[in-house]
């Protein structure tokens, strides 16, 4: 029953890397890294990046993937951004916040149901699609702020950095979502199709499952989840611009394919996406500590993401490679008459 | 014959260049002006060749996100290497140096697909990142403006000038470079065994092996030459703008995908040619580069790739859809 | 079980020359998993000559030729072509070796034209130009003389089944191969085409060249094949020269005497209304007029070559296929989306790309179409609900396995076989389409699967059955409709029909029309 839900073991074993690396992070700093603030700190950057991983996992489990979730976001903060600024004179600040909270969710709704359209409608793969969205949100964002920096009322900040109970709210919301769309894709029946789609939109098809629905309904969740990062992005800093977060695909990417979901689908669970957010916060707070003072900090943090992400992929599929068996194909006549 | 001619991809976008050059020329006189549309050659050669490199690994069915950040990495290399070595020579060096480093990387990339069998997008995706961060963090951040001399005087190296008006009209060596580039790659393709392998491996691997093609070699070279070509837009790029800028050049993977794919290649692999390829460069840097002209801002120009890629990838499978349903084709196979 | 020893003497069948044969296997076997594709196979190809090499579908034919090939290794055993002993062949070494191959799926490139086919080399020096138009024409002579008249610049993939066919053959008879091998090349040619064929086959072993030729199709294999070997399960049970076997004695031996010949008991005539009802049904390229009623307990079987359209039908019936015009009702009332019924089934033919999740669970394959039933207290899917109702087919079904939670690629083709027949079955269908059920299974699963179905059928569920096979079609069928290309040419109740008539049927071009 659980051949599609990833190794058994994996969880473990990200559980025990996300200790590893918090223990020799706290020998290496026992003074700074330890603390409840440098923890909290941590757990409130994890949202946006652990948010667009889920995106990414989503859109692997059916088989596909997602680049343009970070133009998404940034479309999603604009929006969010411009409508409240706008509507902050007649409205009030906290009014206009909350339409904003609601243009954003809408823009991402929007751009999740094009991605969703092109890629089950024209059965091209998703790359090529979503390169062309990125490239397209990109634009209109570029074209409507002219590249410059927009800001909001300000009254947004408790997403970004209010707390309850001590807990960062970005961080409860990272987790609330990630726990109901566990729920979503292990408990559901339309979980379940999600996964078989994944496995092979082929054998899904002939088994007269809507395959079109699986496909649009999941890069719309994609769009809405991205978008809250980009609400949570926008929040933290009351300050929404379309070059920001340049470097979090990549990171999003790492994530979704450290937390163990297959990037040729129908196999993970989404729920671990949150050992491995937990376990990248750590490696880029490492690197922060250590490269600190340099310069050159965040390009050496860009080099690091894309080692780590072709050797966590290289060790993944080796794994799975080694596991799987080659199975015959025996083609028959029929498969070329259809072809 | 001539109906099939008519009916190709390539036909099709010479329409829509001289329709889209009838508006622009409408709109704004100033762009049928030669200075111009030269210009507008000029600034199609570094997305020309990046373009050629992609154009090959989408042909064996893969892609390279990674040529970008190859071309800038290649460029500020070689020349931080000949600035070390007080190189003074003849500008080739530096080209063929550039090529080098860019096929190193290529490499790096055809060992990571090849051999650990990974999937190239995310393989290149990792590699861009890669490239680039470590370029900025490990060899500098600095705009280098003091190039060595003849690479300096490549920029004003005219194929030949027409003078005239208030400007006199220049066509630049670099043009008719990628010109002679593309014409070499598309004869290779058409007729040797290598070019016919390229193709064969991307539209049915497994018929391929079948059939005794080297898929590993094929697929390597491709990558190779991608980083190579994109190594030489990389200097090139150097050399035009008189100035290595180690922040150059980005996002213009997404152009020379765009420019490939309108071109008729598609990521799914085995289609593509040269010609198309040449001419959805030069319909992107026209539009890219007259949007001025008729007095839309620059911002707007990501849009205008995005549509192009979105409509390159989107009217040939509506298309191969409709044909596919009346044949009864639940799922063509991948 | 009939045995019969196997002719593996060193001289050839016909008595004379003990010539060094073209093509020599020893003992291959080559396993999937626990599952023999091949055992301790030896087979001798005779130079100049045609040897014809027969078996059920699944029995190894294919695997035997990809190992040839040297497309498949075999885990023991090894191939001699023309005397010379090769340790490790690859593809390369076996056409370095004179061996060409016309392979079940083709191999083909459907994005390049006939003439790029036709002409396309893949063990040339990289570096070499193609050059010459020399190659060209050779191969646009070689589309001639299987009289084909095709635009040299078509691309392959708009062709139809049967021209892509002729193009693959057209591919290996230019090329300068001595070692033929033909899996399936007639599948989806007429009577005429496969005339053709045969003679130009004829000629080329009579010039010396050497032909591997597969066929189910019996007659030809009788016709034009100098020898003969039957394999079972992945065994050679027989080998002889061809004037030694007959139809008759090939098919015996083919399913070593497990012959299910037991028609069933004929389902009274159709009454009332029919489950699933189509009317003119027609997609431009793919049919025509079709009309088609599925009664309860009735078995309507669809008779015609690869690619007459056949299959497509059965996609459109079950909403897998949109029809450009015509109606469907179900229960006399017009549906526009099939998709939407569970009680209607299908069961594709390609298990391995279109049926199953091979890395899932037998459970999980299982519950796939019948997700409502899965669903426990809460709303929520339940894992014991699931291995419950999976674990009752298993049992239903015999499905060898350990249990429900084993991955479907460690099965056997006939055990896998029967997890896709219980995927359907579990929504408690009324109407079923199946294609092809028993492709690839071994022998016994065969004749279960038939059991299997006529017992659905007698349950009162309405069957349509898409079958290469006449003796299928006749042992399960009421009635046949006959396709050629997109129409349903003949009608006719199977009372009486031998397998000879639905054979004659199906290859005779549209002569019924």
């Amino acid at each position: 029953m659980n051949a599609r839900l990833g190794g058994k073991y994996y969880p473990l074993a990200l559980a025990g890397l996300v200790v590893v690396l918090f223990v020799v992070l706290t020998i290496l700093a026992p003074n700074t890294y330890p603390t409840l603030r440098n923890i909290a700190s941590m757990a409130s950057q994890m949202a946006p990046i652990g948010l667009l991983a889920v995106c990414v996992c989503l859109t692997f489990l059916i088989g596909g993937i997602d680049l343009s979730i970070v133009a998404v976001a940034n479309a999603g903060a604009i929006a969010a951004a411009m409508t409240a600024t706008a509507l902050a004179g007649s409205l009030g600040d906290t009014t206009a916040s909350l339409v904003g909270v609601v243009a954003c969710l809408t823009v991402g709704a929007v751009a999740g149901t094009i991605n969703g359209m092109l890629v089950s409608r024209l059965r091209v793969h998703p790359i090529p699609i979503t390169l062309g969205t990125l490239a397209l949100f990109t634009g209109i964002s570029t074209g409507i702020t002219g590249g410059s920096t927009q800001y909001g009322t300000g009254t947004l900040g408790f997403l970004g950095r209010g707390t309850l109970i001590g807990v960062p709210v970005a961080f409860l919301t990272l987790v609330g979502i990630v726990v109901a769309l566990h729920y979503l894709t292990v408990r559901t029946r339309f979980g379940f199709r999600m996964y078989s789609v994944g496995a092979s939109s082929r054998v899904s098809r002939y088994a007269r499952l809507h395959v079109e629905r699986v496909q649009v309904r999941t890069y719309v969740l994609s769009g809405l989840i991205a978008s809250t990062a980009g609400l949570i992005m926008f929040a933290s800093t009351n300050a929404a611009n379309v070059s920001f977060g340049s470097s979090f695909l990549i990171q999003a990417i790492l994530v979704a394919v450290l937390s163990g979901v297959n990037p040729y689908g129908g196999r993970g669970l989404v729920v671990a996406v949150l050992l491995a957010v937990a376990a990248m916060q750590q490696v880029q707070t490492g690197i922060n500590l250590a490269l600190g003072r340099w310069s050159g900090a965040n390009f050496a943090a860009e080099f690091a993401w894309g080692v780590l992400l072709i050797a966590v992929l290289g060790l993944n599929t080796r794994a799975q490679q080694r596991k799987r068996k080659t199975v015959p194909r025996q083609p028959s006549p029929q498969q070329e008459a259809s072809a | 014959m001539i109906g099939k001619v008519m009916r190709s991809r390539e036909a099709l976008l010479v329409l829509v260049i001289l329709a889209v050059g009838l508006l622009f020329a409408l709109l704004a006189p100033q762009f049928l002006r030669l200075p111009h549309l030269f210009g507008i050659g000029r600034s199609a050669v570094i997305l020309g060749f990046l373009a050629l490199g992609m154009l090959m690994v989408l042909i064996t069915g893969g892609i390279d996100v990674s040529v970008s950040a190859t071309a800038v990495a290649a460029m500020y290399i070689a020349t931080v290497v000949l600035l070390e070595l007080q190189y003074e020579g003849p500008f080739v060096v530096a080209v063929l140096l550039a090529c080098a480093v860019g096929g190193l990387f290529g490499l790096v990339n055809a060992v990571l697909v090849t051999q650990l069998r990974l999937p190239s997008l995310i393989v290149t995706l990792g590699t861009l990142t890669l490239f680039r961060g470590g370029l900025l963090a490990f060899v500098g951040t600095e705009r280098i403006r003091v190039l060595p001399a003849q690479m300096s005087e490549f920029s004003t190296s005219q194929a030949f000038t027409i003078a005239g008006g208030t400007r006199p009209a220049q066509l630049h060596v670099s043009v008719v470079l990628l010109v002679a580039v593309a014409l070499l790659v598309g004869w290779a393709l058409r007729s040797t065994w290598w070019g016919r392998s390229m193709y064969a491996v991307g539209d049915n691997e497994e018929a391929a092996t079948r059939l005794g093609v080297a898929v590993t070699r094929v697929r390597v070279s491709a990558f190779v030459l991608a980083g190579v070509l994109a190594g030489m837009a990389g200097i090139l790029s150097g050399a035009l703008n008189r100035a290595a800028d180690p922040f150059t050049i980005v996002g213009l993977e997404m152009d020379a995908l765009a420019a490939v794919v309108l071109g008729g290649a598609a990521v799914t692999g085995g289609r593509g040619t040269v010609l198309g390829t040449m001419l959805g460069v030069l319909l992107i840097t026209m539009v890219g580069s007259s949007l001025v002209l008729v007095g839309v801002p620059t911002a707007w120009r990501q849009l205008f790739v995005g549509l192009f890629l979105l409509l390159g990838v989107g009217v040939p499978a509506l298309r191969q859809r409709r044909q596919e349903r009346a044949r009864g084709v639940v799922e063509a196979a991948a | 079980m009939t045995s019969e020893t196997p002719d593996r003497a060193g001289t050839s069948p016909t008595g004379d020359v003990p010539a060094v044969p073209a093509v020599a296997v020893h003992g291959i076997t080559k396993t999937y998993g626990t599952v023999h594709a091949l055992l301790d196979v030896d087979l001798r190809l005779r130079r100049g000559t045609v040897h014809g090499l027969v078996g059920e579908n699944g029995s190894g034919k294919s695997t035997l030729t990809k190992v040839i090939a040297g497309v498949v290794s075999p885990d023991s055993g090894h191939v001699e072509y023309n005397g010379e002993r090769v340790e490790h062949v690859d593809p390369r070494a076996a056409l370095r070796h004179g061996v060409r191959v016309i392979y079940q799926d083709l191999a083909v490139f459907p994005n390049m034209t006939v003439a790029e086919n036709l002409v396309f080399e893949g063990n040339r020096p990289l570096l070499r130009t193609i050059g010459g138009r020399g190659r060209r024409r050779r191969a646009i002579e070689a589309l001639d003389t299987l009289g084909l008249q095709l635009d040299p610049e078509a691309r392959l993939g708009d062709l139809s089944t049967a021209e892509r066919q002729l193009v693959a053959i057209a591919r290996t008879v230019s090329s300068e191969g001595r070692i033929v091998l033909m899996d399936e090349p007639t599948a989806s040619l007429t009577h005429d085409e496969i005339d053709q064929l045969l003679e130009t086959v004829r000629g080329l072993s009579s010039q010396g060249l050497s032909f591997l030729f597969i066929s189910h199709k019996l007659r030809e294999v009788v016709s034009v094949a100098d020898d003969v070997t039957v394999i079972r399960d992945g065994e050679v049970v027989s080998s002889g020269a061809s004037h030694e076997y007959d139809q008759s004695r090939i098919t015996h031996l083919m399913t070593g005497g497990v012959v299910d010949d037991v028609s069933r008991q004929r389902a009274p005539e159709p009454a009332g209304e029919p489950v699933l009802q189509a009317s003119g049904l027609s997609l431009s390229s793919s049919f025509r007029d079709i009309d088609l009623s599925l009664h309860p307990g009735r078995v309507v079987g669809l008779a015609g070559l690869v690619g007459s359209g056949r299959t497509e039908i059965g996609l459109a019936l079950v909403g897998l296929v949109q029809a450009e015009r015509g109606e469907i009702r179900y229960h006399g009332k017009p549906v526009d989306n099939l998709l939407g019924l569970s009680k209607v089934q299908y069961v594709p033919d390609d298990r391995l790309t279109e049926g199953l999740l091979l890395d899932w669970s037998i459970a999980d394959n299982v519950i796939l179409n019948n997700l409502d039933a899965a669903v426990g207290r809460g709303g929520t899917l339940s894992t014991d609900r699931a291995v419950s109702m999976a674990e009752s087919w298993r049992e239903r079904l015999r499905v060898k396995a350990p249990d429900v939670s084993a991955p479907v690629f460690s099965l056997s083709g006939g055990n896998q076989q029967r997890v896709l027949l219980a995927r359907a079955l579990a929504p408690d269908p009324d109407v079923i389409v199946l294609n092809n059920p028993t492709v690839g299974v071994d022998v016994g699963s065969r004749s279960e699967i038939h059991q299997l179905v006529r017992r659905v059928a007698d349950d009162g569920t309405a069957i349509l059955l898409i079958s290469d096979e006449p003796a299928e079609l006749l042992s399960l069928c009421d009635e046949l409709v006959f396709i050629h290309d997109g129409r349903a040419v003949h009608r006719c109740s199977t009372e009486g029909m031998t397998e000879d008539d639905v054979l004659q049927r199906i290859s005779n071009e549209g002569a019924a029309a």
